[in-house]
């Protein structure tokens, strides 16, 4: 069986000081993947939302390789969740989550 | 150095709040829309905050003499893809216009005549991608569709493409990353965007800003030297 390819996406949630709730982020994410790129390519790219900090608004962002630009693309286009303007920011991508642990 | 090109600011307070986020995510000048007076500011941390104009009038004798008018004190001058021909045409071959903007919310399509004008002009579309976070599922796909076309037809005839944010407020705004990925959303090859979205902005603000240097006269003329008077 291929091994599956993974990327890791270190992101900064920028909001106008409102705390955004892991869950609904994580709906955000999907939906608007879905919704740009439907159910084949969203359920390909094995988004998972593997950290996320409410306080600081940082997280990390696990995908499939090959769709990590997709991923990308639709969480930079997600203008607002539950009705609070947010800007989703990618930092840094990285093969390995060790790699991206302990950045700012 | 990243500039967002299309942004608008109700007042000093708005603009203050999206300069602030603009250096936060790495971008280095913004042009706003009904603020400024002079051209152009530089502020004490060299972030560049330009004038731009939005040129729409009805009749063409009074949409050319506005052009002449504001090219020597706007940065950036925009012109709206209108339903007018004669207008349109005549801002994509004319190279005092920088941008012909695409309104995704209304019917105009842009034409590959003036397409190719504009790549001869050096006028480029300018497509905001502010419409793209507003918006969902039909609404949205409507946008892309239009965004896609437009894109694919100014490709075709080599006129630059612009990506702005259309900012109305500071988290409209994205980051110069977010910017090359929605880019390839709309068709350019994700390698090229740095090329096509980022560094043309750079060379056009450039270009603008020494056409508002007092010893420019004009393309390729400019006072080096002033001889004294005996």
């Amino acid at each position: 069986m291929k091994r599956i390819r993974r990327r890791y996406v270190l992101f900064l949630l920028h909001t106008d000081g409102e705390r955004i709730e892991e869950r609904d982020l994580t709906n955000a994410l999907w939906n608007n993947l879905l919704s740009i790129y439907g159910e084949i390519e969203a359920a390909d790219s094995r988004l998972y939302l593997v950290e996320y900090d409410g306080e600081k608004r940082t997280g990390i962002l696990q995908c499939n390789a090959s769709s990590l630009r997709l991923v990308i693309t639709a969480a930079s286009l997600v203008g607002s969740i539950n009705g609070v303007p947010i800007c989703f920011e990618p930092k840094k991508t990285a093969g390995t989550i060790k790699s991206l642990r302990g950045l700012p | 150095m990243v500039i967002d090109l299309g942004v608008t600011a109700v007042d000093r307070g708005t603009l203050d709040s999206m300069v602030r986020f603009s250096k936060k995510l790495g971008i280095s000048g913004i042009a706003v829309s009904n603020l400024l007076t002079a051209p152009f500011e530089k502020r004490d941390d060299g972030f560049l905050v330009l004038k731009r104009v939005n040129i729409s009038a009805k009749r063409f004798s009074s949409f050319k003499k506005r052009v002449a008018q504001e090219r020597r004190r706007t940065a950036v001058i925009a012109v709206p893809l209108s339903g007018n021909l004669e207008i349109v045409n005549w801002a994509a071959e004319d190279n005092r216009v920088d941008l012909i903007t695409l309104d995704p919310r209304k019917n105009h399509q842009l034409r590959s005549t003036t397409a190719s004008l504009a790549a001869n002009g050096a006028t480029a579309l300018e497509l905001q991608f502010n419409h793209l976070l507003r918006t969902s599922g039909i609404a949205r796909s409507k946008i892309l569709k239009r965004y896609r076309e437009a894109l694919r037809t100014a490709i075709d005839a080599a006129m630059p493409v612009v990506l702005t944010s259309g900012a109305q407020e500071a988290l409209e705004l994205r980051a110069p990353v977010s910017i090359r990925h929605i880019g390839s959303l709309l068709g350019i090859e994700f390698e090229g965007t740095r090329t096509a979205l980022l560094k043309y902005t750079e060379s056009m603000v450039e270009k603008n800003l020494k056409k508002l240097a007092n010893d420019f006269i004009a393309e390729g003329i400019e006072v080096v030297e002033e001889g004294k008077r005996h």
